[in-house]
């Protein structure tokens, strides 16, 4: 190109862009995430700034705001501002670790779980309801309190005081509350079941594919712990459906651990989810935190055999949903919410900046608070780098404006992130500063070494891959994919 | 009094230095060290000062650090 070419001026000089080439083509995405997938042939017209300004491409391109000429500032930044929405609020989800005992022993487990007669490691009422008063400090409007452990059911009176407590003293505040739990289903009766029911505590647990792999990954001493999950899960689901909720909506969530023995049984693991009743899967990479720190060589494996995984199972899920199985994948959706559907799902590990300290809060059994559920991990595994107050001493000022959540933030800042500043997937991504630590030793991390960006990257090259494909059928599965349907039942009463 | 607690895996102790000595001027600073912390106490005329002192210095020291390039070993 000559240089007097860019001192023209064109109607089809571009304004700011980033692209990457997937497949045969080349996916360009603006500053507030609209994206256009162009052949290599249109991508060159672009970049050159020769679109003939009576083409099909150049009415594409000023649709999606890439030409500079018409450039509609007022549309981006409203873009921009509801994608970032989540920022002027405050920590939405409070992450609260009833206790680090648990029935079942994980060759991964990123907790550090105590064994069960480590009873020190409970949580009591009294710091139940320390904590409680901290998360109703919070500037945010809408409040989810995550059990988590630990087995929160191991320390099931706690769970019950504080969700009493948080009920009674919500009176006053009027915050817009949900409860969930994460639970492995195996200390679960009808007595407790029966009560989260009536409180409306959203239940989520682990599944890790077929129930050998299952069992030889989550053990359960003198029993299945498969077995297990999988009966609580259909019994939770009957239940939802006996109190006349949309079954197609209240469904028992379950998680995925991915492990070198997953990579294999894509198959097995999709299968599972379905006979078991789930309609989401999510396909997680075992994270380094915990005893997959000690475990790694048994667990771990390459991010790009991950991403072989990963598309294997994603395929199989589309076939079942054109033959009318519903089931979606979390990470596609999260992206493609992003994607296709221009809204930020504000899921907090995804998220720029991320959630830590300023969309979610952990609260440890001890009263600790830590910038995250990744970084009190990182404490029990001996760095307390991440720990930012106490719920007894810490005002909510002093929570927020703390030196790491600062750095965190900014550590977090895709667009003053060196390779996510020019990366095509800069509008949809996020980084984790912790992961960053723990694998990179520093917050800012090194993207090109990264395996949480590999994932994320990975995964968005298939997403744009089959979007670039544009089979009508696929696209349709994915625009249901994005749909976000409120689970309006877990909300408990406002009392203002 | 406010305290600033600066992590040592976070924070360059040369960074925090230098904040304190940006804003010396704008209240009472005092520095100490603890093993996983850089300390900074601030105290001011007034709470609404030392608030906005205290938020700056932090502001500043976490720049100073990035400009830096991180943590030194």
């Amino acid at each position: 190109m000559m240089l007097t070419q860019i001192r023209k001026p064109s109607h089809s000089f571009q304004a700011f862009f980033r692209y990457r080439a997937v497949a045969d083509k080349v996916v360009i995405t603006n500053q507030e995430g609209r994206f256009l997938v162009l052949t290599k042939d249109e991508f060159q017209q672009f970049s050159e700034a020769t679109v003939d300004p009576a083409s099909e491409l150049h009415a594409k391109l000023r649709d999606q705001n890439f030409l500079r000429a018409e450039l509609n500032t007022a549309q981006a930044s409203n873009d921009v501002r509801a994608r970032k929405s989540f920022a002027n609020y405050g920590p939405n989800l409070h992450i609260v670790v009833v206790t680090l005992r648990c029935n079942e022993t994980c060759v991964y487990c990123h907790a550090s779980r105590a064994n069960m007669d480590q009873t020190e490691t409970d949580m009591t009422p009294a710091l139940a309801e320390h904590t409680v008063d901290q998360i109703l400090r919070s500037t945010n409007p809408n409040i989810t309190i995550e059990f988590q452990g630990g087995e929160p059911l191991v320390n099931f009176p706690v769970v019950k005081h504080l969700i009493q407590y948080a009920l009674e003293k919500n009176k006053s505040v009027g915050k817009i509350i949900e409860f969930t739990m994460v639970s492995n289903f195996a200390l679960m009766d009808e007595e407790k079941l029966a009560y989260l029911l009536a409180n409306k505590v959203q239940l989520c647990t682990s599944i890790d594919g077929p129930e050998h792999l299952h069992d030889k990954q989550r053990k359960l001493p003198g029993s299945s712990s498969h077995q297990k999950s999988t009966f609580w899960i259909k019994r939770i689901n009957e239940a939802y459906g006996e109190m006349g909720l949309d079954s197609s909506l209240y469904r028992v969530e379950a998680l995925l651990t991915t492990t070198s023995e997953t990579l294999d049984r894509w198959k097995e693991v999709v299968d599972t989810y379905v006979s078991i009743g789930c309609r989401a899967l999510f396909l997680r990479p075992v994270d380094p935190f915990g005893f997959a720190d000690k475990t790694g060589h048994r667990v771990e494996y390459k991010r790009s055999d991950y991403l072989t995984f990963y598309r294997q199972a994603v395929d199989y899920m589309i076939e079942l949903n054109l033959q009318g199985v519903q089931i979606i994948e979390r990470f596609a959706a999260i992206f493609l919410t992003k994607i296709l559907g221009r809204q930020d799902p504000n899921f907090l590990d995804i998220r720029n900046p991320c959630g830590a300290g300023i969309g979610q809060i952990a609260y440890n059994y001890d009263g600790k608070v830590f910038t995250c559920d990744e970084g009190r991990m990182l404490h029990e595994m001996g760095d307390s780098t991440f720990l930012i107050g106490d719920v007894e001493k810490s005002s909510y000022r002093e929570l927020m404006g703390h030196e790491t959540v600062r750095a965190l933030a900014i550590a977090s800042n895709l667009d003053a992130q060196p390779d996510c500043v020019n990366c095509a997937y800069n509008p949809y991504c996020g980084v984790c500063p912790v992961h960053n630590h723990k694998t990179q030793g520093s917050i800012f991390g090194r993207m090109r070494e990264s395996s949480l960006c590999a994932v994320h990257k990975g995964i968005q090259d298939y997403l744009f891959e089959k979007i670039a494909s544009g089979d009508p059928k696929v696209l349709e599965v994915f625009e249901k994919w994005t749909t976000v349907r409120e689970r309006t039942h877990f909300i408990q009463a406002c009392a203002t | 009094m406010t305290t600033l607690r600066f992590h040592r895996e976070l924070y360059d102790g040369r960074a925090v230095d230098e904040a304190t000595k940006a804003f010396a001027d704008h209240a009472t600073l005092e520095l100490a060290e603890e093993p996983q912390h850089w300390v900074v106490k601030v105290g001011a005329t007034t709470p609404s000062l030392e608030r906005a002192v205290a938020g700056e210095l932090g502001n500043y020291a976490l720049g100073v650090t990035i400009r830096n390039g991180g943590l030194r070993s």
